[in-house]
């Protein structure tokens, strides 16, 4: 199959044109609103100050150290929900008990949200970091082992046999065969299992932590500190799309074999 | 068929009686700590004791409102607008960037911005539960209308079908799977925000009686919470999963069962 040039033709020139004028329109609009007095500026900083501003979001007198903990814990609920998943994930498609006996608890619990079990997690830890980050790693864990079952599950048995017949077997079957076929559904479960965490932390942070973006929005939205509420969500959102737009590229970049034409 | 269908939820029951059984016996024995652990009887006991005493079937209604005007607007809009970003090309390229930069963002993150603006009350809550609704639903109806068979829209611009009919009659039908799965999706996703959002933020709802039995260590009631949460999502997603039965007889797999897609 020869790959397409994209078309070239005004139509593109449109689609520019709106992707790039709408955001860009709607931001001046914001921004005209608020110089004319028509919103207010104490509730709706208008963009120039939260960028003049931005600064503050790792400044370690304002929100630096907030930042800092939300990225901290992030990359830890990343760690335990990507090895104990994937590990979990395995089991349960090597031994089809215990894949029969968890499933169905598993998605009882999938269905729960991260911030109605971190009282749960507090018996055993306390009101601690440990608290947190575990009660925002059960969604992904769970993501992850589902992810890693159907993906074992899904390896095409024509290229196993292959391969076989070839005499690939251990570790070169695992790594030109396996992981090829497995690696991209992975990839996959890993960003929607980051998003899931992603929305768990924020919302845990909100009620069960000192520091990190939850908590500094939710201890500083009745002191009226709006222009520091808009950066502190404007680095969640931040960190949402670095985990998924973010991820995606470079999943598609490592794994070009997943992504070729007409493939998601 | 029938039998080997009856036999995979004779498993699936065992299973689930087991991790029940389990959990009984940890707590019985003594192994976790009983104040923190009470044994799975105790906690269905005090979800009993909850109903009858009437806290529990007002919570539960105040949730189940509050999830089916928020499930509905969004679904509703997030179909509309899906069906038109997923047609429209200059619609869809008006809002991508706009929609794909949100969509990513715990829509909870707003919350404390909108308590400030609109006032601790119904409309926060409402709106941020809707909006992660409306987002889930709107990004994956419009996903599923722009991979339709082009061959199916053919054949309807053939037959003559055009505007609001064209939507309606031949696009509607063909994405009505992944409508199902939009909707399912955003079940999940709207329980998870208004369960938090109440946990937090409001004081009525199933979330807040999770808040308010941790907080006062009514320990089996906050379990009984727990559970009720739980069946809920399970409950709303068998519901999803019959509609699509019910909507669409020619597709025999449970499409809203599919559940992992943000």
């Amino acid at each position: 199959m020869t790959s397409n040039p994209p078309r070239r033709s005004w139509r593109i020139g449109t689609a520019q044109a709106l992707q790039v004028g709408v955001p860009v329109a709607l931001l001046l609009a914001w921004e005209a609103m608020v110089r004319i007095g028509l919103v207010s500026g104490a509730f709706f900083p208008p963009p120039s100050r939260l960028v003049g501003q931005a600064h503050l979001l790792v400044d370690a007198d304002a929100i630096g150290p907030d930042t800092l903990a939300t990225i901290r814990r992030l990359a830890l609920v990343a760690l335990t929900g990507g090895v104990v998943g994937t590990v979990f994930g395995y089991l349960m498609f090597r031994m089809r008990s215990v894949d029969a006996v968890l499933r169905d608890p598993l998605m009882f619990v999938y269905g729960i949200p991260s911030l109605i079990l971190f009282p749960l997690m507090t018996f055993p830890l306390g009101r601690t970091d440990a608290a947190v980050v575990a009660a925002a790693a059960i969604t992904p864990v769970i993501v992850m082992s589902m992810t890693t079952t159907s993906a074992l599950a899904q390896i095409s048995p024509t290229h196993l046999e292959a391969a076989r017949n070839f005499g690939a077997k251990g570790w070169r079957l695992t790594a030109r065969v396996v992981a090829p076929a497995v690696l991209p559904p992975l990839a996959t479960g890993f960003r929607v299992a980051m998003s899931l965490a992603l929305i768990g932390l924020v919302s845990i942070e909100m009620v069960g932590a000192q520091r990190g973006l939850g908590a500094f929005m939710w201890q500083n939205w009745a002191l009226l500190r709006v222009t520091e509420l808009y950066l502190a969500l404007a680095a969640i959102a931040v960190l949402g799309l670095t985990v998924s737009v973010g991820m995606d590229a470079l999943f598609r970049r490592a794994m070009p074999w997943a992504y070729r034409q007409g493939q998601p | 068929m029938k039998a080997m269908k009856a036999r995979s939820l004779l498993r699936r029951i065992a299973g689930v009686a087991l991790v029940i059984l389990v959990w009984e016996l940890v707590t019985r024995i003594e192994l976790l700590d009983p104040r923190f652990f009470p044994p799975f009887t105790e906690a269905v006991g005090a979800a009993v004791r909850l109903w009858f005493e009437g806290v529990l079937p007002e919570v539960l209604g105040i949730s189940l409102r509050r999830l089916v005007v928020v499930l509905v607007l969004a679904v509703v809009g997030g179909v509309l607008s899906g069906l038109l970003a997923g047609t429209s090309r200059l619609f869809d390229w008006a809002t991508r960037p706009l929609v794909d930069a949100l969509f990513p963002v715990p829509k909870i993150a707003f919350l404390p911005l909108l308590l400030l603006v609109v006032g601790r009350g119904e409309v926060a809550f409402l709106t941020i539960a809707f909006a992660t609704a409306l987002f889930a639903v709107f990004t994956n109806v419009r996903s599923t209308v722009q991979h339709l068979d082009p061959g199916l829209l053919e054949a309807g611009r053939a037959f003559g079908a055009t505007g609001v009919g064209h939507l309606l009659r031949v696009v509607l039908p063909a994405a009505m799977p992944g409508v199902l799965n939009a909707i399912g999706v955003a079940a999940g996703l709207c329980i998870i925000a208004l369960s938090a959002v109440e946990f937090v933020a409001a004081r009525s709802g199933l979330g807040y009686l999770v808040y308010i039995s941790w907080q006062t260590f009514r320990i089996d009631e906050m379990y009984a919470a727990i559970l009720v949460i739980g069946t809920l999502g399970v409950v709303t997603a068998s519901l999803v999963a019959a509609l699509g039965r019910v909507a669409m007889p020619h597709y025999r797999s449970d499409v809203g069962a599919v559940r992992f897609r943000a």
